[in-house]
């Protein structure tokens, strides 16, 4: 069970990527979800990410948005991961704070 | 969805890799990290607060700039979230500014336009103020069974206070009850019944140390989202944590569960009870603490189902209250026939599933949390199914220890503070008392400084909320008065209580009164509209589940002339209690005087001052010491009743102490001058630690088993009452062969009056949609976007299929939220309730699904 949600995480993702080189995603973003959001909300999700965190959890948002020893984030064009929603407060733990794993609980569908 | 530790790293590792392998690293094309919830930009005044919505009671801090609220983050200095919120929370700031905000009063002349969108005419407060004084004093002096007052869970503490102070004490009418009622009744009759007092002995820090969740009916990734994060926080973080998931739908829950036991309806009272047996018959209960702490009871069975209206009065439902002891051995063969084959059979949960469950219950070392919502209080047997989940924590003594206990989910923002605590329904008095019990009611009187025998005339308990309703629709009540709550969405059975047909048209000839800050379903009802401050536009106080009551400051002003609730409840009451006496002096300043100046027409304080002295009042409830004659009452110094009262077990601290802490878990202690609250109710340890050594002291004895003690419970020893598998009100047939469960998701609060107005929420959720099984679709010959007929023998509504929702139903059950007034899913409920605690079944009515055509 385990070995073949990694294998779909590789194969989500490895889309994903191949999706942002060639302009990030199939459909446009709608830009504009965020433009009235209070101050300090958490952002909504602009492009459509519909059924992906039901089948990755968060390692399926932390692959674009995630920080490794290159880049943070991990994808052209993502909004990094704030600090606080990495483990130790900090993005160089390179892990996330275990509370803040339910991603679509704030960052709903825009 | 896998989400252990070792899972998550692992897979973390392969995004990493795999994101590297697409060449897509940001560093690379100069892109910079964004910073998206540090908080506000820190310039406006800051406010602290709790959250509108569900039962968590998540502390926030609100920003104020210009009079204007522009942001609303976690606050991380309240222990119950710790800084954590949902995206409802987040999205708090906007509740306050939907375009169609009610700032004047409204009046409706012809009562026929109910029901409508027209009809409805802007008034002045003072005429709308003297229409509803003059139809309430019609009423009341004409025949006081016809009024009826229906708050919320949602009502703010000091609110829900006065209210049940000028309802019981100012009209003596116990017709009042809240919305809680369609919540938490089977929770609240369930801790009654078992503990004799009410709310939980455990806290939310039992999430961080709990080895084992069991989530039984309960969606908490939707309807409890920041105590899920701690759960799978939790998870993630401790070694072998497990979760199992038990319901009748697979939810967002069942996501992170290590197994999903879905059961037939009704069938989680034999599991329950599966489990129970397991641990008799192989002795692998906690024998010391069954020895020490328990007592064994059964009570009245085959009770049938409160369909009908005249279910009260029946010859079984006068006795659906009555218990009896026995003794372990008799409670054992009752037990006997659940055997894991049996409960196999009638749950559809496979045999090593149940057996692997209750070996979690039998493992001495497991901490185990059991976590329940409205899959088991909206059930025929709501009150039963509380029962047998404390039988199988108390049997094992998996209770009032971190990490460990039976914890009943809450579902409204005060519905413990408020309609609990404060006591807002049709039986109680403040405080866990009740009006059928004479030294309640002389307690209740010594506060209030009301003569000896004063409230004997409502020692008779008022109608609950179905029967309230079903009253009116026969057109059995003459005055209607409702508050934070919109029961013409909400309501089960509204075919009946809208007036739909060609009986029940009684709503037309009450005459209702809603306060309201947007226009509702139910304002549609209404004779006049009370256009009121909505959440921080005045100061209130929240009681979320872990009994933690908090404070919320006034941040902003109510727009146009919208008022404070509580200004309207005193307006009325000066007007319709002019002219009455309560010994000797007017009743009005006698009841409420020391808030209000009735010349004035206004608080004699501002918004701080008059919520501390309300409270204060409030507060000698669980203070006897404060009044003297209260305290001969508690301590039953002349030996006129039974025992002692030891209403210390609920006790509050002064006003300022939740300013000051963000919010305290009662009881709360006086220690050295410093006030220390409780976290684990019932259990010896140091108070400081948040154990309960003071109130163990006073009325406890120490050193038992687990030192715990009891002592609020007759005895001090909880109840083990043995209940049964009944089934449910409806099962299907070939002319209603589905069943049909409603709910709450994450995006949308209740009705959607306040979260539909944001546009990202309901942008992320527009729409109500049916969920349901490819299997039943494709028989059924309907499709993803195809619109239905929902039909039951209540009523019938339109809805648009999915077989991608939120929910996945199996085959013969469906799932539709009530957030969506244009989907009035409501209108097709039964309103059959579970005899005990009279809170309806909203999870399992019976229904046809036909495709409309076109």
């Amino acid at each position: 069970m385990k070995k073949s949600l990694i294998t779909a995480a590789l194969v989500m993702t490895m889309a994903a990527g191949l999706g942002a080189v060639a302009g990030c995603s199939s459909e446009p973003a709608k830009a504009d979800v965020n433009a009235s959001i209070p101050e300090g909300a958490a952002p909504l999700m602009p492009a459509t990410h519909d059924g992906r965190f039901d089948s990755l959890g968060a390692n399926g948002c932390y692959g674009c948005h995630g920080a490794n020893d290159q880049a943070n984030p991990m994808l052209n064009g993502s909004v990094a991961l704030p600090e606080d929603h990495y483990a130790d407060g900090g993005s160089n733990s390179k892990e996330l704070e275990p509370t803040r794993t339910q991603c679509i609980t704030c960052h709903v569908q825009g | 969805m896998d989400i252990s530790r070792r899972g998550f790293v692992k897979a973390t590792a392969v995004a990493l890799a795999s994101a590297a392998a697409a060449g897509t690293m940001s560093s690379l094309m100069g892109c910079s990290s964004g910073n998206a919830t540090a908080g506000a930009a820190g310039e406006g005044q800051k406010y602290t607060a709790v959250c509108r919505f569900c039962g968590c009671g998540c502390g926030v801090i609100c920003e104020v700039k210009d009079n204007k609220l522009i942001s609303v983050t976690g606050d991380p200095d309240n222990q119950s979230n710790r800084g954590l919120n949902c995206v409802k929370g987040y999205y708090l700031a906007k509740i306050l500014y939907g375009e169609d905000r009610l700032t004047v009063p409204l009046i409706r002349d012809d009562s026929s336009t109910k029901g409508t969108d027209e009809g409805l005419r802007e008034a002045t407060w003072d005429e709308a103020l003297e229409l509803v004084s003059s139809k309430l004093k019609e009423t009341w002096k004409n025949d006081k069974n016809r009024l009826a007052f229906w708050g919320s869970g949602q009502q703010p503490i000091t609110e829900g206070y006065c209210t049940a102070k000028f309802w019981k004490a100012g009209l003596l009418s116990n017709n009042i009850d809240p919305n809680a009622r369609l919540c938490m009744a089977s929770a609240v009759v369930g801790f009654m019944n078992v503990f004799q007092t009410d709310e939980p002995a455990g806290c939310y820090e039992d999430f961080d140390n709990a080895d084992v969740f069991v989530t039984w009916g309960a969606n908490m990734a939707e309807a409890h989202p920041m105590l899920y994060s701690r759960l799978t926080a939790r998870k993630l973080s401790g070694e072998g944590v497990r979760h199992y998931d038990l319901g009748t739908i697979k939810t967002r829950t069942s996501e992170s569960a290590d197994k999903t036991m879905l059961f037939k309806p009704n069938t989680d009272l034999a599991i329950a009870n599966c489990i129970a047996n397991y641990l008799v018959q192989n002795k692998l209960y906690d024998e010391a603490f069954v020895n020490d702490h328990l007592q064994f009871k059964q009570g009245t069975e085959n009770i049938g189902n409160a369909t009908d209206d005249g279910y009260d009065a029946s010859d079984v439902g006068k006795t659906v209250d009555d218990v009896a002891p026995i003794t372990f051995d008799e409670f054992a063969a009752r037990l006997a026939p659940y055997t894991f084959e049996y409960t196999s059979e009638l749950s559809g949960v496979p045999v090593e599933d149940l057996e692997e469950l209750a070996k979690v219950f039998a493992d001495k070392d497991a901490k185990v949390m059991s976590l329940w919502t409205m899959g088991v209080n909206q059930h025929n047997r709501g009150t039963w199914m509380n029962h047998n989940l404390y039988n199988i924590h108390l049997l094992s003594g998996k209770i009032a220890k971190p990490g460990c206990g039976p914890f009943s989910l809450t579902g409204q923002p005060s519905a413990c503070g408020t309609a609990r605590e404060v006591g807002t329904f049709s039986h109680r008095l403040p405080a866990d008392l009740v009006v059928k019990n004479p030294q309640h009611r002389r307690y209740t009187e010594a506060i209030w400084d009301l003569p000896e025998g004063y409230l004997d005339e409502i020692q008779k308990p008022g109608m609950h909320t179905v029967k309230i309703f079903r009253e009116m629709s026969k057109g059995n009540l003459g005055f209607l008065w409702t508050a934070h709550n919109n029961w013409a969405q909400s309501m089960p059975n509204l075919t009946r209580f809208l007036g739909k047909g060609e009986d029940n048209q009684g709503i037309f000839d009450t005459f209702i009164v809603v306060n309201e800050v947007y226009p509702t379903m139910s304002t549609k009802y209404a004779d006049v509209v009370f256009p009121v401050a909505l959440w921080v536009e005045r100061e209130g106080q929240f009681g979320n589940a872990e009994r933690r009551s908090s404070v919320f400051e006034k941040a902003v002003d109510p727009p146009g002339e919208a008022k404070w609730d509580l200004w309207a409840i005193m307006e009325v009451a000066r007007r319709v209690l002019d002219g009455e006496q309560i010994d000797g002096e007017d009743a009005f300043d006698h009841l409420f005087g020391f808030i209000y100046d009735k010349d004035a027409a206004d608080f004699k304080g501002d918004d701080r001052e008059t919520n501390r002295a309300i409270w204060e009042e409030y507060r000698i409830f669980s203070n006897p010491s404060m009044n003297e004659k209260a305290k001969a009452i508690n301590d039953n110094a002349d030996g006129t009743f039974e025992g002692k009262l030891k209403m210390e077990a609920k006790q509050l601290a002064p006003y300022d102490e939740y300013l000051a802490h963000h919010g305290l878990t009662w009881p709360v202690r006086e220690v050295d001058g410093t006030w220390l609250p409780t976290k684990w109710r019932f259990s010896n340890g140091a108070q400081e630690d948040g154990f309960d050594e003071v109130g163990v002291a006073q009325y406890g004895t120490p050193g038992l088993a687990n030192d715990v003690s009891f002592y609020k419970s007759a005895k001090s020893k909880p109840s083990v009452v043995f209940r049964p598998y009944e089934p449910p009100a409806e099962t299907p047939d070939s002319e209603f062969p589905f069943y049909f469960v409603t709910g709450r998701l994450l995006e949308h609060w209740h009705t959607g009056t306040m979260t539909r107005r944001i546009p990202e929420l309901d942008r992320a959720l527009p729409e109500a949609l049916l969920n349901m099984s490819q299997e039943d679709c494709t028989a059924l010959g309907v499709k993803d976007g195809d619109m239905v007929k929902v039909t039951s023998r209540f009523g019938e509504f339109d809805i648009k299929v999915s077989t991608a929702g939120r929910t996945q139903p199996p085959a013969g059950t469906v799932f539709a939220p009530f957030f969506a007034e244009e989907t009035l899913i409501n209108l097709a409920v039964q309103d059959t309730y579970c005899p005990l605690s009279k809170e309806p079944d909203y999870k399992k009515t019976c229904v046809s699904i036909a495709k409309i055509e076109g």
